[in-house]
């Protein structure tokens, strides 16, 4: 699997390189500043680009900017965004175009390296990958409406967890279930919530953040 | 008439509407006038005493007196003239008394306190320019002020005058006036008619016109402004750099008691987990799991903490998206009115933000309301913002510590933060700072 990487601190950048080697990726480029990253990303159309999101010159959010820029151009051209700090306004930002294949995850992430990996793949399959901060945020925004509060805690568990963009079989294994049990959660959650069901996955993930997000168009 | 009317802007109808209020204004100011002839003297007086013989308590008691009647002169010019007037003087100084029961002066030291309060009464007095500019009003005022606000009622008295000895005549009561040469009584009643409605038309414009020299000589001078000015930045100097002292000592505390223990007690758990690796597998998994909570604690206390000294949005984003992303973490239905043309200087975008994020924290606690709109604006080289919340309302800048801190931290900037919050609401916290619009991308690093 081809992956663009972008990280301005060399010690970072070498952990991932190696890091992402020794799990059978392919390191098409490793560049250190947003001009340079947008030009990888457009030039390689690798499979997964790995982007901090602070990046040289400015060291303002050039790497959020250029994998937005580059996700106009390409759609759906899977970017997995990491951080010092996690921001819901970025993550909307992110989803906004509704393509998939968006991860936005704490730099500490990268500390637990099978968790991390998943997450790389689970983008470059054109999944999600929220971190669990940012649906924290908004579960808690939510807790407090009408049809959110008749969801059951193992329910609310289960949908935090499907927020964070995970399969059901990723699910059912945090959480000790069978994998039955987890789509009879789903299904009560979507119906509870009053959302269109799904089999896809993806799809299934993008209509529960957009559920999440709902009247907060700031 | 007319071309007075057309020249100062108001109506001939409200003109005479107001006439008769203006008439009485003016006869008021005139009278004072005659009291600030009297006090005139008096200073006259009580200077030639103290430097003729030494004696200054009359002259400590006429300076209250000016101050009182230059202040009532300088209201009067606000209320009545509708030209405001600030008060110039210094504030008055605190009588300091040391360790050993001496009394300073402001010039030396006494053992009499009653001595040393009036010798810093008499240099706290004497070396404030406005004092002058009172005493050169003073003398000046009974004349100019004096001849300003009663020439149109004297005009008016006379036409009354004139119209009524015309009348008298006519009717045989008084006796033919030499004065009068023997005029035509209609003559004469027209050219007293013509002096009231001049008395008339000459009262609101002289009533403005004593209102200006009023100013001219009471308000604040360039050395007062001066003087105000250094008193003011001394005072937001000293709370800037106590707020930034107390800021660093926070951040100590908190890198004291946060991430450096928990990096010892991370290296306390690895000791152990180095000993019990091979003894006791399943307790050094455990440990494995503790340690990486710790760590993940760690990281996140630092977040928190670089947070709160300079966010990451408002470095990335500058003011607009930091305060779209502060409110997305809120319980709020917040509208974000925010139209800027740019970034500003670092410091000066911390100061707003941390002063809309603290005005919205207290809508979060108190207003009972989810409904709150943020505006921001820059023009004319002022940023100004508000937050409206139509909450319950009763909201006190005076009783909060918050927003206590946040208007000290803008005043360093020159900046003001005022609150409007009536009890039931809405309430508005507004501020303002003056400053000037950096380029749009400037590093930051």
């Amino acid at each position: 699997m081809r992956v663009v990487l972008a990280e301005d601190l060399a010690l970072l950048r070498d952990g991932l390189t190696l890091l992402l080697q020794s799990h059978g990726f392919d390191i098409v480029a490793a560049v250190e500043t947003g001009p340079e990253l947008l030009k990888a990303l457009l030039e390689h159309r690798p499979d997964v680009a790995v982007v901090d999101v602070r990046l040289p010159p400015s060291f303002t959010d050039e790497g959020l900017q250029a994998a937005l820029a580059a996700r106009k151009q390409v759609p759906g051209l899977p970017v997995l965004v990491l951080s010092q700090h996690v921001e819901q306004l970025y993550a909307n930002e992110l989803l906004q175009d509704g393509a998939g294949g968006v991860g936005y995850l704490l730099k500490d992430r990268v500390g637990d390296a099978e968790e991390f990996v998943e997450a790389v793949r689970r983008v470059a399959a054109g999944g999600t990958a929220m971190d669990a901060t940012v649906i924290a945020k908004l579960l808690a925004r939510q807790a407090r409406n009408e049809p959110f509060e008749t969801l059951s805690p193992r329910e609310r568990e289960v949908l935090e967890m499907m927020a964070e963009g995970r399969s059901n079989a990723g699910i059912a294994q945090s959480l000790n279930f069978s994998d039955g049990t987890v789509g009879k959660h789903i299904s009560n959650i979507f119906t509870k919530l009053n959302l269109p069901p799904s089999n896809d996955d993806n799809r299934r993930v993008l209509a529960v953040l957009t559920y999440l997000n709902r009247g907060k168009a700031v | 008439m007319s071309d007075t009317a057309v020249a100062v802007g108001v109506p001939v109808a409200t003109r005479l509407r107001r006439a008769p209020r203006d008439l009485a204004l003016d006869a008021a100011l005139g009278l004072l006038s005659l009291g600030e002839a009297a006090l005139a003297v008096a200073t006259v007086l009580s200077l030639v005493l103290w430097f003729g013989l030494g004696m200054f308590p009359l002259f400590l008691l006429v300076t209250v007196l000016i101050r009182r009647i230059a202040n009532t002169s300088r209201e009067l010019a606000g209320r009545w003239s509708g030209v405001p007037v600030a008060v110039p003087y210094r504030p008055r100084p605190r009588l300091e008394r040391t360790e050993h029961g001496w009394y300073w002066s402001g010039k030396d030291y006494h053992k009499r306190r009653w001595f040393a309060a009036v010798s810093l009464r008499v240099r706290w007095i004497w070396g404030d320019p406005a004092t002058w500019r009172d005493l050169a009003w003073l003398l000046a005022d009974p004349v100019v002020g004096g001849a300003l606000a009663l020439f149109p009622v004297l005009l008016v008295l006379t036409g009354v005058a004139a119209v009524l000895l015309a009348v008298g005549q006519a009717a045989g009561i008084v006796g033919e006036l030499s004065w009068l040469g023997g005029t035509e009584v209609p003559l004469q009643i027209a050219v007293g008619l013509a002096c009231v409605a001049a008395g008339a038309a000459f009262a609101g414009p002289l009533l403005r016109l004593h209102g200006e020299w009023t100013s001219l000589l009471l308000k604040p001078g360039r050395r007062g402004k001066l003087n105000d000015r250094v008193q003011q930045l001394t005072r937001t100097r000293a709370d800037a750099l106590a707020t930034q002292a107390a800021e660093l000592r926070r951040i100590e505390r908190d890198l004291h008691d946060g991430a450096q223990a928990r990096l010892v007690a991370m290296r306390m758990k690895l000791a152990a987990l180095s000993r019990f690796i091979d003894r006791d597998p399943d307790r050094a998994k455990e440990l494995v799991t503790e340690l990486r909570d710790s760590s993940s604690k760690a990281l996140q206390e630092l977040r928190d903490l670089v947070h709160g000294i300079h966010p990451p949005v408002l470095a990335e984003r500058g003011l607009r998206d930091a305060l779209r992303a502060f409110v997305l973490d809120l319980p709020l239905d917040a509208t974000m009115d925010i139209e800027l043309p740019g970034r500003f200087e670092p410091a000066v975008e911390a100061a707003v933000y941390f002063s809309v994020c603290e005005a919205l924290a207290n809508v979060v606690k108190h207003a009972e309301t989810r409904d709150v709109t943020v505006r921001l604006r820059f023009a004319d080289g002022l940023l100004t913002g508000a937050v409206v919340d139509e909450g319950r309302g009763g909201a006190d800048l005076a009783a909060g510590s918050g927003l206590r801190g946040i208007a000290q931290r803008l005043e360093a900037f020159d900046g003001s933060l005022s609150v409007v919050s009536r009890p039931g609401g809405p309430t508005r916290v507004s501020l303002e700072i003056p400053c000037a619009l950096c380029s749009p991308k400037t590093s930051l690093s």
